[in-house]
């Protein structure tokens, strides 16, 4: 199943722009997080945590579920394929992880979200809670700037699937 | 991109082709950056399977338990979220 070139052009743009969307949108998370943890202004606070329950829910979730499936068609729609070479099955692993780690994390998101609307929160008000979000944004933030990584380089590297694959694409050609 | 710009290095970091090629001399098994990152995505899926059991908050010092107990916590720590779901 291979893409045609302009469909292909557009399928890679797709998923450059959610992949790029999705780590600038947590860069933004990041900041929110910081300032809800470090600021001394209850208003900001506040602010923080309502407006990081707004920008998971509407736009990181949806950025991480877009590059993800544009990756996926991505893959499968070019010879590159998706258990073929280690770079893009790395990525998948990658991308896959993440999203289920940021979906296990939206609860604890959306309760402090709430915590935050309803009550002001002082300093040490669920400080685990707080810092583990913190904690998740960084790590995906770097997680995401591997995937990146990979992205761009391709580092060469076949699976066994993808040489057994090659060389029968290979016999198949050559009669 | 300026990746194409790139000057070509090692086998771990030389760009490959647009598109993958037939390259049957260069069957010299496992590259070792697969074998580098492959131990830190070991590692990532065991962080994720940790979160997903409850693993990781019992050993985290700041996870959810962990920062609900205390005098802070117990405020509003009554109707902690569980680590799955909302």
């Amino acid at each position: 199943m291979t893409m045609t070139p302009r469909l292909r052009s557009f399928a890679l743009t797709a998923h450059v722009v959610f992949s790029v969307g999705w780590i600038g949108a947590l860069a933004g998370f990041l900041a929110l997080a910081v300032a809800g943890l470090t600021s001394q202004d209850a208003q900001t606070v506040r602010a923080a945590y309502i407006a990081s329950g707004l920008v998971t829910w509407y736009v990181i979730v949806p950025l991480a579920f877009a590059s993800l499936l544009t990756g996926i068609v991505q893959a499968l729609g070019t010879p590159w394929g998706l258990f073929r070479n280690y770079w893009v099955l790395f990525k998948l692993v990658i991308i896959v992880t993440a999203t289920f780690m940021l979906m296990g994390k939206t609860g604890a998101i959306s309760f402090v979200a709430t915590v935050a609307a309803e009550t002001t929160l002082s300093g040490a008000d669920l400080l685990g809670v707080r810092l583990s979000i913190l904690a998740h944004a960084v790590g995906g933030l770097v997680v995401l700037l591997w995937a990146a990584t990979l992205g761009m380089y391709k580092p060469r590297g076949m699976t066994r699937y993808g040489w057994r694959k090659q060389h029968e694409e290979r016999a198949l050609s050559q009669p | 991109m300026g990746a194409e710009s790139q000057p070509r290095g090692t086998e771990e970091t030389r760009m490959a082709h647009p598109f993958p090629q037939p390259d049957p001399g260069d069957d010299t098994g496992t590259p070792r950056w697969v074998k580098v990152q492959g131990i830190f995505v070991v590692l990532l899926l065991l962080v994720a399977i940790g979160m997903a059991t409850g693993l990781v908050n019992r050993l985290s010092p700041f996870g959810l338990e962990g920062g609900g107990h205390g005098p802070a916590g117990d405020r509003v720590g009554d109707h902690a979220p569980s680590e799955s779901g909302h």
